[in-house]
């Protein structure tokens, strides 16, 4: 009898020791930083911008409980806001939980850190030393995004009011999930930014964002790659509009070589580093009429119709790559009345989009080959072509990349012509 | 002797095996075996699966050209004293595992699950699990453990399975590593890691017979070396090489990279639950191994007293090292040499003995 109770004491001890709420803190005891910023401040330290969500009820003038969000409050510049921002000089990360601390009345906690927003000045000069406190620290996600922007970080987290989303974190997760939609971003995340980094063949890359003046002027980033494209090639911060919705975008790809950024492709360009990835589902392309090319255009919604298929041949001492690309296209819209649904413009219109994105990938191509980075990953295809991997630790596959010749055919093909088959001719009486 | 088990199956056996040499795989010996084989390290378990089969074999014959267990075959076959040396020896080898063990497994749940929790709590959480499990005897540590495969199974599958996303297939690229001679060695080398297929032939009298001590180090140790390399050849896949080599614990690692969409992500939290229940199983069969042999080699009626000293003394052996990299460092180094003394060495020595032995009977 003794011997039972005894056993059913000891269960008891163990059930109480592993409830696992050792350390634990309670909800309103934490300030949950949700995003990051990071620039240079004099004297070799970093300004870090600390985005944290303040919780209904939480500070600043008092919580609104009509806020739709469920949890408002005003206070600062992000008066209706459900969060606070706070700009820290840093002389390190490791300084940073301390002085966080000391100037909120809440623990910091970097658990739902969703986005790391570094400004163009720290990433020419490289983000690696950045990066490795959130790499190392537990309460860092790997899934973070990584996102470089035109001036100053702080300036872009304190612009960046999205109207159409309750919570900061959710507005990077919906953005960059509709990545694959667009193609003129792509999203980044710090795992992929680091195992790119630090493993042969690819280059790191982050999404590029800006802040837009609204006002409706024409910036666009470049000339067109080829005749056959409609719409200009833009970068964040270029778009022209205006009206209400959020100032922040997202358009274009910062490009590093090691983790120093050497350079920005443009929308047009980071739609083809996304086909070449396989990684667009659908996105809009605007194309010249090719029967009525002065003022008619064609859209359409493409897709990869198929993995691109990219080959590397290292026989000759010199790469070369060939890659493969099948596009299925939907079409949108037709200003010119012209039956394209049918043969032979049908064939007409596909060499027609053929042709643009061949230009636009290879464009692309010759750009990063000329900056010296490799964001599609072409050196990956290089690897199995070494004898084993002490053999590939020896070269730069990277400036492989730059001396490559790169061969580039694209098939398009229009699978479907949206809710019309055909294009009856227009009589007007 | 009150602690001589009863009759085991094959499942149990099976058990017995698989948990020890698969523990390793929630520690940092993965990113270890990327430095030798870089990345055809998914490889290795089945390179060194090859020497543990013929070990097994070599041990078999041994057990059936004497009588008993491995002690008894060791005193049939070396003089007494030198048995004394040997087991004192296996004694050594499975606390020094154990006490690694323990300063591993605390040390990362310190670092992944309970940050604000002092060590020394997390050690005496681990100590009480390993009593608790070693006061519930063989049969009662083998079952759980049989039990709790299938949802280790599950649980490496599901995490290989959901990281799908994350993987580069040309990360494992060039396929042969840094060349297939060197991946043989690397197998060859960190095959310490399989000393666990040692234990039913040690505990051969709790087995029904010898067939069931083959299947279950067969069973065992396949079933264990196919999940282990799949589990790096995911790592490998998902972080390449250079990444891969830094991490500290790449299974926690992989679970927590698992993003399929915002409602299924970083699984970390059920692995933890996975490795610790594994790391809670391995050192209480290492213990309990120990102790087993502990009380052939003194001729003691019962274990019992010693398993609470035995314990804690390890615990607090396991705290004397300064720092985890130098605990990482030494178990590696151990796995390599003094592990492998008593995987191969030592079953090579009694093998040879037998056979002598076998050799001069039919002579005379």
């Amino acid at each position: 009898m003794l011997k039972c109770l005894a056993q059913f004491a000891l269960l008891l001890v163990v059930s109480l020791l592993l409830t696992g709420c050792f350390g634990g803190k309670e909800a309103d005891d934490v300030a949950y930083v949700l995003v990051m910023g990071i620039d240079k401040a004099p004297g070799g330290e970093q300004k870090v911008t600390y985005q944290i969500a303040k919780p209904k009820g939480g500070g600043g003038e008092g919580g609104s409980s009509t806020d739709p969000s469920g949890m408002g409050g005003k206070g600062g510049t992000e008066q209706g806001k459900p969060w606070i921002t706070n700009t820290i000089i840093l002389p390190s990360p490791g300084d940073a939980r301390m002085m966080l601390q000391s100037s909120m009345s809440r623990t910091p906690n970097f658990s739902h850190v969703s986005a790391v927003v570094i400004s163009e000045d720290v990433a020419r000069e490289g983000i690696l030393p950045t990066l490795t406190f959130p790499l190392r620290n537990r309460e860092f996600r790997e899934s973070v995004f990584i996102i470089i922007v035109q001036g100053s970080a702080e300036e872009f987290i304190r612009q960046n009011n999205p109207s159409l989303e309750s919570t900061i974190g959710k507005f990077y997760e919906t953005f960059f999930q509709r990545g694959p939609e667009v193609g003129y971003f792509l999203r980044t995340n710090l795992h992929d930014f680091i195992t790119t980094l630090k493993n042969p063949g690819g280059s790191p890359y982050a999404a590029y964002g800006g802040i837009n003046p609204k006002d409706g002027q024409k910036q666009p980033a470049g000339p067109r790659a080829t005749p056959e494209q409609k719409g200009d090639p833009y970068l964040a911060g270029g778009i022209p509009r205006t009206g209400t919705e959020n100032a922040a975008e997202f358009v274009g790809l910062a490009v590093f070589r090691g983790d120093k950024m050497v350079g920005v492709l443009n929308s047009d360009e980071t739609r083809a580093v996304a086909i070449l990835q396989n990684k667009i589902t659908s996105a809009g392309l605007g194309v010249v009429d090719p029967l009525k090319p002065e003022k008619d255009r064609i859209s359409f919604l493409i897709r990869n119709g198929d993995t691109p298929k990219i080959t590397a041949d290292l026989s000759g001492g010199k790469p070369v790559f060939n890659a493969d690309v099948q596009i299925d296209a939907e079409i949108q819209g037709l200003t010119s009345g012209i039956n394209y649904e049918a043969s032979p413009n049908k064939e007409l219109l596909e060499a027609q989009l053929s042709k643009l994105l061949q230009g636009q990938i290879t464009a692309m191509i010759r750009h990063t080959q000329q900056l010296g980075t490799d964001p599609v990953g072409f050196g990956l295809y290089l690897r199995p072509k070494f004898a084993n991997y002490d053999e590939l630790e020896k070269v730069n596959l990277t400036t492989l990349y730059q001396a490559a010749e790169v061969y580039v055919n694209v098939t398009a093909k229009i699978r479907r012509t949206g809710l019309l088959w055909r294009t009856m001719p227009e009589r007007f009486e | 002797m009150s602690y001589q088990p009863g009759k085991m199956g094959l499942a149990e056996g099976l058990a017995l095996v698989f948990i020890p040499t698969f523990a390793s795989v929630f520690l940092s010996l993965g990113p270890i075996n990327l430095d030798m084989a870089a990345t055809a390290a998914w490889m290795t378990p089945f390179v060194h699966f090859v020497p543990s089969v013929a070990v097994l074999y070599a041990l078999l014959y041994v057990l059936k050209n004497t009588t008993g267990d491995f002690y008894a075959a060791c005193q049939e076959l070396l003089s007494t004293t030198i048995t004394r040396l040997v087991i004192l020896y296996y004694i050594g080898v499975f606390f020094l595992d154990a006490g690694l063990l323990i300063r591993q497994f605390a040390e990362d749940t310190l670092l992944t699950a309970l940050p604000q929790v002092d060590f020394e709590l997390i050690t005496v959480l681990y100590v009480f699990m390993v009593v608790f499990l070693i006061y519930l005897g063989i049969e009662a540590l083998a079952r759980t453990t049989y039990i709790v495969i299938p949802f280790i199974g599950f649980g490496i599958i599901l995490v290989v399975g959901l990281l799908f996303p994350q993987y580069h297939w040309l990360y494992l690229a060039p396929w042969n590593g840094r060349g297939l001679d060197k991946v043989l060695l690397a197998g060859i080398k960190v095959s310490g890691v399989d000393l666990a297929i040692i234990i039913p032939v040690i505990l051969a009298g709790s087995f029904q017979n010898r067939r069931t001590i083959k299947g279950a180090v067969l069973y065992g140790l396949g079933l264990s070396a196919s999940l282990k390399a799949l589990t790096i050849a995911a790592g490998i896949a998902a972080f390449g090489v250079p990444a891969g080599q830094e991490t500290v614990l790449p299974f926690y690692q992989m679970a927590r990279l698992i993003y399929i969409n915002r409602f299924v992500q970083h699984l970390e939290a059920l692995s933890i639950i996975l490795w610790s229940i594994v790391g809670m199983l391995t050192i209480a069969l290492e213990i309990y191994v120990g102790l087993y042999l502990l009380g052939r080699l003194f001729n003691l009626p019962t274990f019992r007293p010693l398993i609470i000293p035995v314990v804690l003394i390890l615990a607090e052996l396991s705290m004397l090292p300064d720092d985890l990299v130098s605990v990482i460092t030494f178990y590696a180094w151990a796995e390599y040499s003094i592990y492998s003394a008593g995987w191969a060495l030592i079953p090579a020595v009694l093998f040879l003995a037998a056979s002598y032995r076998v050799w001069r009977r039919r002579a005379c």
